[in-house]
């Protein structure tokens, strides 16, 4: 099936009515997020939309720009002006895509997530209707926060066209901080008193090499000031070995990440897993354990990614990890599933998902929006 | 078909006498919040002391068709804890506990009427706090700051409300009690429901318990003040630093009449024949702090800056800021009666808004004040007028009205802060197209069926007009004078 090219908002609204009118499910499941879910209908219209930056308000620090704008080409036409959008994605990734799937990295830590940089949106409904929320200004509470809502949509609620968004300067300076450990009872300890003193991170990102830990921190700011972060950190890393330190740019240190996320992006069996972040030791251990070899976290936010080998690794490993999930709280996501693999794309139910899915039917009553990948609301379109 | 007196019985019955309060006379202080034009009275105030009472007097008041007004500390500035309609008040000051401090996971659990600052003081010995810092935040609920998505003084660096809110417990409008996120995790499945719910005005559920994101709390601060011989001069030195790309934790402005308000409350030597001052805090990494510090001046010299003054100390930080917070409270010394506006507007547009916003002043025949956080484009100009004179009520509404018209065309919103409560309601329709007001109805309708919480509160409701511009009368529904 052909994928629609969207160029403008009128575009997508018509599509939208379309559809609507001929009861056929409008699909967009992303790229690196595009097996995630409960599989889109036989029937449907795949769309991809275009963009770029609309306008840059460059003395406000915000910027305007079409949701399908890649993250590569945001922070190129950003960087000029001394300014970027502190998303960690892969740089083929579009905005709608990091929206709808609520991506974020190991710079959360000092930048927050996309819900924390997101001020506006303007999305289609399942209705075609143009909705505007939020707006340019950075702080704004007029009617309810469907910007942030958005976030983690799925792509369900509504087709996101444009968005505004914070940027900030550029730091001067990235440094970068190795240390390994083979025992990461002590993690969540060491993060929570680093973060009160002046080794408080910019970023955190844990992964398995071999049979150790290699945990990440980095400092964004003026030489001088990471001098001082470093030494600090230097002085409270007990239990941990210094094994390298280095100084960059931000975009080496974005390239750097994004390497690192190779193995993400082919992985033939994904899961992620959201836990409370003093519980990413205990999980990456008990991974580590079942033989995975493939494991990386941001560990300030518990959120675990694994890559397992094929469906009866996927299968064996489910039920651990949701026994664990049972009693450390957080849920677990099959971004990729492996071939033949039946499991729940979302697990354990989280008491919120009700509520979730009563919006779903109030926001799109015919399910004509990636219809059934996540909330299934009993409402069908062929 | 409501049932006031049968419903109160099982209230009684439920809650015990002590906690339900029925007397006009005690019931007063209810009357209205800081928005003190907007007033009504509630029919009687319940006092419950967990979620579960929550949601038995949401239900009892469901089967007696009654409306619910859920209430905090009623510090709120757009009258959104204000009822209009004879319906039910249920406030959360005795869901006041604080339920865990986990300092791993860096989450603490406190109930809805749990007050800001009585956090921040339970968690001072950490090194960690609850970072939003609305100047009410001593009196003001969390449950109340989630409500509004409350806005503060650190704001500009550190974030508001719903960026420090990772879920919440909540009592829906059949009384059934659901939970949105948490475990102590900082993330979910899905569309993000903490952030539907922060600044929901409790219109969708009245919150019971929140799990609070906890942040580092800084230790090296510089703040600085500068004085300067217009607003037009301060308001260019916010928007240079901004685009500098400087992100300090605060940067407060006040005008020349305000300046004089609080230097006689405070005496700390600002020099009242100055038109604006900027107080300006920046936190972080001790050795660099003073370079901030320098470029921050220089911008604000580059701007006309007579007198620039930067204190490190932290008793002469905290007199500074403590004043810059009591700051309202300094108005009474000039006016009987004042209204705070709240519009937000991109900070490269602050000097000309500040001049329109005097020129309206004029217009209307107002004295208008400012203190505001102006790094965030929150500007806050304070109307003073006499409560009790109908035409200053009038001016004071339709010099708003024209104020945040203004700001919302030169891309700013009606409301940074405080909520739209039933103040702002009728410019909903200014700010956003009627299929983005018809989604907001759907989304309340989609919670609350018959509309029975908070109604007319947010957004336009098509079951109860609120209309304060043209008020008709004290305690009439359909009125709120
Ligand atoms: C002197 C002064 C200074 C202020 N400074 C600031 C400031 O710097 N920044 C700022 O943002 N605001 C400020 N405000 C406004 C106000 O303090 C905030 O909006 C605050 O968050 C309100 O909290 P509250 O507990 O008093 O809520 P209330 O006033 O009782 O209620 C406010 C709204 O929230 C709803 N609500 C309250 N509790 C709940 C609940 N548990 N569940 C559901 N809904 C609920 C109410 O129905 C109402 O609509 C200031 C007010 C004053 C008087």
């Amino acid at each position: 099936m052909n994928t629609t090219q969207i160029e403008n908002p009128q575009q997508l609204a018509d599509l939208v009515r379309d559809c609507r009118a001929k009861n056929i499910p409008l699909v967009d499941y992303g790229k690196a997020h595009g097996d995630l879910g409960h599989r889109p209908p036989q029937s449907h219209v795949p769309f991809e939309l275009q963009g770029d930056i609309l306008e840059h308000y460059q003395r406000d620090l915000t910027v305007r720009t079409s949701a399908g704008i890649t993250i590569g080409r945001l922070n190129e036409a950003l960087k000029p002006t001394g300014q970027f959008c502190p998303i960690n994605a892969d740089d083929d990734l579009t905005l709608g895509e990091v929206i709808a799937h609520n991506i974020y990295g190991p710079m959360r830590v000092r930048y927050g997530a996309i819900r924390d940089l997101l001020l506006g949106l303007h999305y289609i409904d399942s209705h075609g209707e143009d909705i505007h929320v939020g707006g340019r200004t950075v702080k704004n509470v007029a009617g309810y926060d469907i910007t942030r809502m958005m976030v983690g949509s799925l792509g369900e609620l509504g087709i996101i066209y444009e968005a505004t968004l914070r940027t900030y300067a550029i730091p001067a300076q990235v440094a970068r901080v190795e240390l390994e450990t083979t025992d990461l009872s002590t993690l969540a300890n060491a993060i929570t008193t680093w973060m009160i003193t002046e080794a408080n991170p910019a970023s955190t990102h844990l992964r398995r090499i071999s049979d150790r830990w290699q945990l990440e921190i980095c400092y964004f700011g003026q030489p001088t000031a990471n001098d001082v972060q470093v030494a600090a950190l230097r002085q409270a890393t007990t239990g941990l070995t210094w094994i390298d330190e280095k100084r960059c740019d931000l975009t080496e240190q974005l390239n750097h990440w994004q390497q690192l996320r190779q193995w993400q992006r082919t992985s033939l069996a994904l899961v992620k897993i959201i836990t409370p972040p003093a519980a990413t030791a205990q999980i990456c251990t008990l991974l580590a354990e079942q033989g995975l070899a493939q494991i990386t976290a941001l560990p300030s936010h518990g959120c675990i990614f694994a890559s397992m080998t094929d469906a009866s690794q996927a299968e064996q490993l489910d039920p651990v990890i949701l026994e664990q999930l049972n009693t450390l709280g957080g849920v677990r996501l099959w971004i990729r599933q492996p071939v033949d693999c039946t499991l729940a794309p979302f697990a354990p139910q989280q008491p919120d998902w009700p509520l979730a899915t009563q919006l779903k039917r109030t926001l799109d009553p015919d399910n004509l929006l990636n219809p059934g990948r996540f909330l299934t609301t009993g409402a069908s379109s062929s | 078909m409501a049932n006031l007196s049968q419903a109160i019985v099982e209230l009684t019955q439920t809650l015990g006498p002590d906690h339900v309060l029925t007397d006009a006379n005690e019931l007063r202080v209810y009357e209205c919040d800081g928005f003190t034009i907007a007033r009504g009275m509630p029919a009687a105030a319940v006092f419950p002391t967990c979620t579960e009472q929550v949601a038995a007097c949401v239900k009892i008041l469901a089967k007696h068709d009654l409306s619910i007004v859920p209430r905090g500390s009623g510090t709120g500035l757009a009258g959104g804890a204000v009822v209009f309609d004879q319906g039910i008040l249920i406030s959360t000051s005795l869901l006041t506990h604080i339920e865990s401090v986990d300092l791993e996971n860096r989450v603490a659990i406190v109930g809805a009427g749990c007050r800001n600052l009585a956090l921040t003081d339970a968690i001072a010995s950490t090194g960690l706090r609850f970072s939003p810092d609305p100047s009410s935040q001593r009196a003001a609920t969390i449950g109340g700051n989630a409500a509004t998505n409350a806005g503060g003084i650190n704001t500009l660096k550190h974030g508001i409300t719903t960026n420090h809110i990772l879920g919440m417990e909540m009592v829906l409008a059949d009384g059934s009690i659901v939970q949105t996120r948490t475990d102590n995790c900082y993330d979910g499945v899905g569309p993000d429901l903490p952030a539907l719910l922060c600044g929901s005005e409790g219109t969708l559920g009245i919150i019971t318990r929140l799990w609070c994101r906890l942040v580092a709390d800084p230790k090296h601060f510089r703040t600085v003040y500068a004085m300067f011989q217009s607003n037009a001069d301060a308001c260019k030195t916010v928007a240079d630093v901004i685009a500098s790309g400087i992100l300090p934790t605060s940067m407060e402005m006040m005008d020349g009449a305000m300046i004089k308000v609080v230097e006689s409350a405070f005496h700390l030597g600002f020099d009242t024949n100055a038109n604006a001052m900027l107080l300006i805090e920046v936190d972080g990494i001790d050795s660099v702090l003073d370079d901030e510090v320098d470029q921050i001046s220089k911008i604000a010299k580059s701007n006309g800056a007579a007198d620039i003054q930067h204190c490190s100390d932290p008793k002469e930080r905290m007199a500074l800021w403590g004043a810059r917070k009591k700051a309202f409270g300094a108005i009474g010394r000039i006016s009987h009666s004042y209204c705070t506006q709240d519009a937000c507007v991109p900070r490269s547009m602050l000097p000309g808004v500040l001049d329109e916003v005097m020129k309206i002043g004029k217009k209307f025949d107002l004295t208008i004040t400012n203190v505001f956080h102006a790094g965030d484009g929150n500007i806050h100009p304070i109307l003073l007028f006499d409560e009790e004179k109908p035409d200053d009520v009038r001016r004071v509404m339709l010099a708003s009205e024209a104020i945040l018209k203004y700001c919302v065309s030169v891309g700013g919103t009606i409301t940074g802060e405080h909520g739209v409560g039933v103040e702002k309601l009728h410019l909903m329709h200014v700010m956003f197209n009627n299929a983005t007001n018809q989604t907001f109805l759907k989304i309340k309708k989609s919670f609350d069926p018959d509309q029975r919480l908070n109604d007319a509160k947010l957004i336009p409701s098509d079951k109860m007009k609120i209309q304060l511009i043209e008020p008709v009368g004290a305690n009439t529904p359909g009125g709120a004078m």
